[in-house]
């Protein structure tokens, strides 16, 4: 009787409230376990969303002022490290620092899509590689936030940008973050 | 019903009762838990009859909280002990997966990441969202199911979490 689309319709205020109430009766009436771990997985997706934005200000790769300027307004407290094209920034994270990101300077003027690479030093990608990410034309940079405590057990980041130029060429640059 | 399965089994759709008509996870949370305990405390006190439909009895419990504006702080430490077992971590959302669902995530399209942001983050209305994004509310509906199945997929396939 409940689908995961209905009980998402339920939960994100997409259903009448004289839906909701049938759609109630029917959900705690029914008591079917299989229904409570698909309504449990649905919160859980939900909650893990919420919380990727409350921890790391973005719930994507990368980001823009507003967000981390949100971040902070909400009391979060973070570090913001420019890092340098093919340069190696080393740098240590304050203790109670909750949230590092990374600037990652780019000349976007000419500039249509930019593709981020995230790597260790020696080794591929940690990730797919993610494409056309959220830039800052304002800013001429790429801002990549990270919860601390994943920046401290990595060590060492490679970021790698792959910048797709008006007249077709695709650059890429490459940004080293070593803890200090 | 055992106890436990009634827990196991009742525990979500609170959570899911008191995020819709709360608005707050930790209201929600509050709701579910203290509906959870009077269910229990009337299983306990064989006040639910073998013939009593047990999940109209606690939705009712729920429903009258809601009512009243639940307030049961009294409860809680009593009630932690009992649930322990069922805070789970499943429930709670684990740091490793960051880093992987932000990349399910940023291969979304720009709008669908904003539906996203609007529906459960800030828990806005389909219509709310659909006014903000210039899109219609069936629209909003459609982005967001199809965003969350794509994010579950890609998770899937990255063998994080069923």
């Amino acid at each position: 009787m409940s689908s995961r689309a209905d009980i998402e319709d339920y939960l994100h205020g997409a259903m009448s409230d004289e839906d909701a109430d049938g759609f109630e009766d029917a959900l705690f009436a029914s008591a079917d376990p299989s229904v409570a771990r698909e309504v449990q997985n649905v919160l859980w997706l939900s909650d893990a969303i919420r919380v990727l934005r409350d921890h790391e200000a973005s719930i994507s790769m990368t980001c823009v002022r507003a967000d981390l300027d949100a971040f902070r307004a909400r009391g979060g407290r973070m570090e913001a490290w420019t890092l340098v094209d093919g340069g190696t920034l080393r740098q240590p994270i304050a203790p109670d620092t909750q949230l590092v990101v990374g600037r990652l300077p780019l000349p976007l003027a000419d500039v249509r899509r930019v593709d981020l690479e995230i790597a260790d030093p020696d080794g591929p990608g940690r990730f797919p590689r993610v494409n056309d990410v959220e830039v800052d034309r304002a800013e001429d940079c790429v801002w990549v936030p990270c919860a601390a405590r994943v920046a401290l057990a990595s060590q060492v980041t490679v970021f790698r940008l792959f910048a797709h130029h008006t007249d077709g060429r695709v650059t890429t640059h490459q940004y080293t973050a070593e803890l200090g | 019903m055992t106890e436990t399965q009634l827990c196991e089994t009742f525990l979500p759709l609170l959570r899911a009762f008191g995020r819709r008509h709360l608005r707050d996870t930790a209201a929600a949370e509050e709701l579910a838990q203290e509906s959870l305990f009077l269910a229990l405390e009337a299983l306990h006190a064989h006040r639910i009859g073998t013939d009593t439909p047990l999940g109209a009895y606690v939705l009712g419990i729920a429903r009258n909280l809601v009512r009243e504006g639940i307030r049961a702080d009294r409860r809680r430490r009593a009630l932690d002990v009992q649930l322990a077992p069922f805070e789970d971590v499943a429930h709670a959302p684990h740091v490793e997966l960051d880093q992987h669902l932000r990349v399910c995530i940023s291969r979304l399209t720009s709008t669908a990441r904003a539906v996203l942001v609007r529906a459960i983050v800030e828990e806005e209305t389909g219509p709310e969202i659909a006014e903000a994004l210039g899109i219609t509310p069936t629209n909003v509906r459609v982005i967001r199911h199809r965003a969350l199945a794509e994010v579950r997929r890609c998770l899937q396939d990255g063998e994080l979490r069923a």
